[in-house]
C-alpha cells in the first residue's frame, strides 16, 4: 500500500504539471487598429494560432486615400519596416518581439541570423504610393518568442511607430502613428 | 526456459496490478510536451520525441517502485517458498523475475506509447513508424535495464525498506536525477580542472563520464536514433545547444569537439554497451549472493 500511495502522490504531482511541461502556444483573438488620414491602414489575422507547428500571422494593408501620391519612408524593407511587438504602447528603444516576413531574407538592408539576432542598415528607403494605390505584407508571429498572454503593440523597430511619410517634394517627413493593440490568450494544449 | 512459466506469472501479476496502469496513463501527460525547439528539429517526429521524454524521470521512478520488492516482498511475507520450491537455480528464478517484470511493465507503457502517437498523429500530422518503434524499442529495453538493477537489489536485501533506500538512494537520486552534476564534480575532482557546463571542455572523459548512468546511456541511443545529436541530455536540450544564439548546460559532442578529433568511444553505439553493461552487471552480482543465500 505504501508503495501504491508513493506512486500515487508522485503521479497525482506529475500530473498537475502536465501541459505546463510543454512550451506555451497562443492564440490572437483581436486586433484593434486605430488609424488616420491620409492612409487606410488595417491589420488581418490570417492565422490565429502561434503554435509549436506554425506562427500566427498578420496582414499588414496600407492604402493611399489622398488624392496625391505620397512618399513612404522607411528602413530595411518598405514601407513597413521591421515591425516588433512590445508591452507598452509607450514603449520605445530595443526590446520587444520581432515580426518576421520572408522580406527580411530578401532584401539586402537587412541582415538576419535569427528572429533574435538581427541588424538593418540605416540607408532609408523610399518609394511613393499612388492615390489610391494597396499595398499589403503578411508578417509572422512567432509563439517562442511571445513574452505572455495580454495585449501587445505594434511598433517600428526604427521608424517610431511605423513609418515616415511625405506628399511632393517636400521633405518634411511626418510620422504614420496608428495605435496597434493585439490581444494574445493562452492557447490550451488539452 | 524453465524459468518461463515464473515469468509468465510475474508478467500477469505486474500487469494486473494498478500502479503500472496508473504509470501508464501519467506517462501520456508527463511526456506530452509540445516544444518549439522540438518541432524545429524534428517536425512531426516530435512525437517520437515525446516516448523518449517518457524515459526521463517518471517512467524510472516507476520502473524501480514497481520492481523493487520483487523478491525481498516475497521474503519477508514467506511466499518465497513457493517459488524456492520450483525445480528452479537462483539464477532461473531471478531471470524469471525480471524478464516477467520486464513484461509486464512493458505492455502498458506501450499502451501510453501508443496514445501518445495517436495524440501527436493528430495534433502534428504523420511521423515516421520506423522512428518512433526505433525510440519505443529503446525504451522498452531502458525498461528491461531498470527493472535488472532494483530487482538485484530486491534479491541481496534482507529487507523491504533496505531495498527501497537502496533503489532511491543508490541508483535513483544518484544515477537518474543528479548524474550530471555529479560526474561533473568526479571529473573537477580528478583533474582538478574545474568545469562550466555551458562552455565544456573538448574532453572525452568528461564526456563518457557523462553517459555512464543508465539514464545517460538511454539518451544516447535515442538521440542517436532520433538524428539529434551525441549527446547524454534530452533531445530537446541538445537542440537547444546546437542553436548559435543559444547556450544550454547540455553536453553536445557535436557542439564542443572539432570534426575529426571525436573519441572513437563517444560513439553512440557505445551508449548501448553502457546499457547491457547496466542489465548485466547488477544481475551477475546479485545472482552470486542470491545464489549462496538461505530464502526461508
Amino acid at each position: 500500500m505504501r508503495r501504491r500511495a508513493l506512486l500515487t502522490t508522485a503521479g497525482a504531482s506529475m500530473a498537475s504539471l502536465a501541459g505546463c511541461l510543454g512550451d506555451t502556444e497562443y492564440t490572437i483573438t483581436n486586433v484593434a487598429v486605430t488609424a488616420a488620414a491620409p492612409f487606410e491602414f488595417d491589420v488581418t489575422v490570417t492565422e490565429p494560432d502561434a503554435v509549436i507547428e506554425h506562427p500566427a500571422r498578420l496582414e499588414f494593408e496600407l492604402r493611399n486615400r489622398a488624392d496625391q501620391p505620397l512618399r513612404v519612408r522607411n528602413r530595411g524593407v518598405w514601407p513597413f519596416g521591421l515591425l516588433k511587438l512590445v508591452r507598452s504602447p509607450d514603449a520605445e528603444g530595443p526590446g520587444g518581439t520581432l515580426l518576421y516576413t520572408e522580406q527580411y531574407e530578401t532584401s539586402q538592408y537587412v541582415d538576419i541570423e535569427s528572429r533574435r539576432n538581427y541588424s538593418t542598415e540605416s540607408t532609408p528607403l523610399v518609394q511613393t504610393l499612388a492615390s489610391g494605390q494597396r499595398f499589403s505584407e503578411t508578417y509572422e508571429l512567432h509563439g517562442d518568442g511571445i513574452r505572455g498572454a495580454g495585449t501587445a503593440y505594434v511598433r517600428g523597430e526604427h521608424e517610431l511607430p511605423i513609418f515616415e511619410y511625405t506628399s511632393g517634394d517636400s521633405d518634411e517627413w511626418q510620422s504614420f502613428t496608428p495605435e496597434i493593440a493585439v490581444t494574445i490568450t493562452t492557447k490550451q494544449l488539452w | 526456459m524453465r524459468w518461463s512459466p515464473l515469468a509468465r506469472k510475474e508478467a500477469r501479476t505486474v500487469a494486473k496490478s494498478k500502479g503500472v496502469w496508473l504509470l501508464a496513463t501519467l506517462l501520456v501527460l508527463w511526456s506530452y510536451r509540445p516544444s518549439y525547439v522540438g518541432w524545429d528539429g524534428l517536425g512531426a517526429n516530435i512525437t517520437a520525441g515525446y516516448v523518449q521524454l517518457a524515459g526521463t524521470g517518471l517512467l524510472p521512478l516507476g520502473v524501480l517502485l514497481l520492481s523493487y520488492q520483487s523478491v525481498v516482498g516475497e521474503r519477508t511475507s514467506g511466499s518465497v517458498k513457493f517459488i524456492v520450491g520450483l525445480p528452479l537455480t537462483r539464477t532461473e528464478i531471478l531471470l524469471g523475475k525480471i524478464v516477467g517484470r520486464t513484461a509486464g511493465i512493458a505492455g502498458p507503457v506501450s499502451v501510453s506509447f501508443l496514445v501518445l502517437a495517436g495524440i501527436g498523429l493528430v495534433n502534428h500530422g504523420l511521423f515516421d513508424p520506423l522512428l518512433f518503434l526505433g525510440v519505443v524499442l529503446v525504451t522498452l529495453a531502458y525498461i528491461g535495464v531498470l527493472v535488472s538493477v532494483a530487482v538485484s537489489i530486491s534479491a541481496v536485501a534482507k529487507r523491504t525498506v533496505t531495498a527501497a533506500g537502496a533503489v532511491f538512494g543508490v541508483v535513483f537520486l544518484p544515477f537518474l536525477v543528479f548524474w550530471s552534476r555529479i560526474s561533473t564534480v568526479i571529473y573537477s575532482q580528478v583533474t582538478g580542472r574545474p568545469v562550466n557546463p555551458f562552455d565544456p571542455p573538448a574532453s572525452g572523459p568528461l564526456f563518457v563520464l557523462h553517459r555512464l548512468s543508465p539514464s545517460g546511456a538511454y539518451n544516447v541511443v535515442s538521440n542517436w536514433v532520433l538524428g539529434v545529436g551525441n549527446s547524454a541530455s534530452t533531445y530537446s536540450s541538445v537542440l537547444s545547444e546546437l542553436k548559435p544564439t543559444i547556450s544550454t548546460n547540455a553536453l553536445v559532442v557535436e557542439a564542443t569537439f572539432q570534426p575529426g578529433t571525436v573519441p572513437i568511444y563517444l560513439h553512440e553505439s557505445v551508449g548501448l554497451l553502457i546499457l547491457l553493461a547496466w542489465l548485466v552487471v547488477p544481475f551477475g552480482l546479485a545472482r552470486v549472493v542470491f545464489s549462496r543465500r538461505d530464502l526461508v
